[in-house]
């Protein structure tokens, strides 16, 4: 932990990597316009294709703190549990393979099993009656690099959503294995 | 929440006039959905073509509304556009809705492509 003065960078170009960075609060209309910001930073810098997976991914883990972390749930009931104000910090950063995002928030512990992989998948027509899940279902699938921690009273969510979706498949990492690693 | 509505072959096809489909107006669009499935069929053609970015919420409520659906109705999707089409497929929910293309969507009026 020692302080060092760094001294100015001259190896970089002077505009660095685009990068997206926003505090906000943890409620959905919130979330829309931080997802739309993010379009509009990125557009032209990174494959459409990329730029549509990382906003539905994004939507989909903002929104679950704005839903579940806040303890409102999807459909607040009247009488229902009080919301609690949730904070998040998303930050999106280009680099060559992708778009690196970081989300963070001050909610309860995300559960553990959002992250792994299940076991078997449900029929398609269960999982339309249950109606519950997708999202993480989503998650798992178009991101690469997909790790959680928890640091002092926040969740810290990683993840890398890869340039092109054709080429870079998830690596096989053994399956009844992979149970494990949560653990660790 | 907008969704107009044109009489076709066997119900109705039913234009959801919104650019995204996410949390913010999940449960509007849920409201607006079933209040067009009590009143229309037996057929409701579910027209997502205007519909750019839709996430897991708005899948949430297209099922929700199937679901519960009136006895001898049916929803079918038309329309899908290339980020609507992931999420149905990701989920595998492409294989419990019957999913038209551009051309053979049953029609009344020429559908846009």
């Amino acid at each position: 932990m020692i302080r060092v003065s760094l001294p100015p960078n001259r190896s970089h170009p002077p505009r660095g990597e685009p990068m997206f960075h926003r505090i906000l609060d943890a409620d959905t209309t919130a979330v829309q316009q931080a997802l739309m910001d993010v379009r509009a930073r990125f557009e032209g810098t990174v494959p459409d294709d990329a730029l549509a997976r990382t906003e539905l991914v994004l939507a989909e883990v903002l929104n679950n703190i704005a839903q579940h972390g806040t303890g409102t749930g999807k459909e607040p009931l009247p009488g229902g549990p009080p919301r609690r104000t949730v904070t998040i910090h998303l930050t999106v950063t280009r680099h060559a393979g992708g778009l690196a995002c970081a989300v963070t928030d001050d909610g309860p512990p995300l559960p553990t099993d959002c992250l792994a992989e299940p076991d078997h998948l449900p029929s398609p027509e269960l999982s339309a009656l249950r109606a519950g899940g997708f999202g993480w279902v989503i998650i798992r699938d178009l991101t690469r690099s997909l790790f959680h921690y928890r640091e002092m009273n926040r969740n810290v969510l990683c993840f890398n959503i890869p340039r092109s979706d054709g080429g870079d498949m998830p690596v096989p990492d053994g399956g009844a294995d992979s149970a494990a690693v949560g653990a660790a | 929440m907008n969704i107009t509505i044109d009489e076709i072959d066997g119900g109705v096809r039913a234009h959801v006039a919104e650019p995204r489909l996410d949390a913010a107006l999940a449960i509007r669009f849920k409201d607006r959905l079933r209040e067009v499935v009590s009143r229309h069929g037996p057929l409701i053609l579910l027209d997502l073509s205007e519909v750019n970015f839709m996430d897991s919420s708005g899948l949430g409520a297209i099922l929700a509304i199937r679901r519960a659906l009136p006895p001898g109705r049916r929803i079918e999707l038309t329309g899908l556009t290339p980020n609507v089409d992931r999420v149905f497929r990701l989920t595998r929910m492409d294989m419990i809705f019957t999913i038209h293309g551009a051309g053979d969507a049953p029609a009344a009026t020429e559908a846009e492509a």
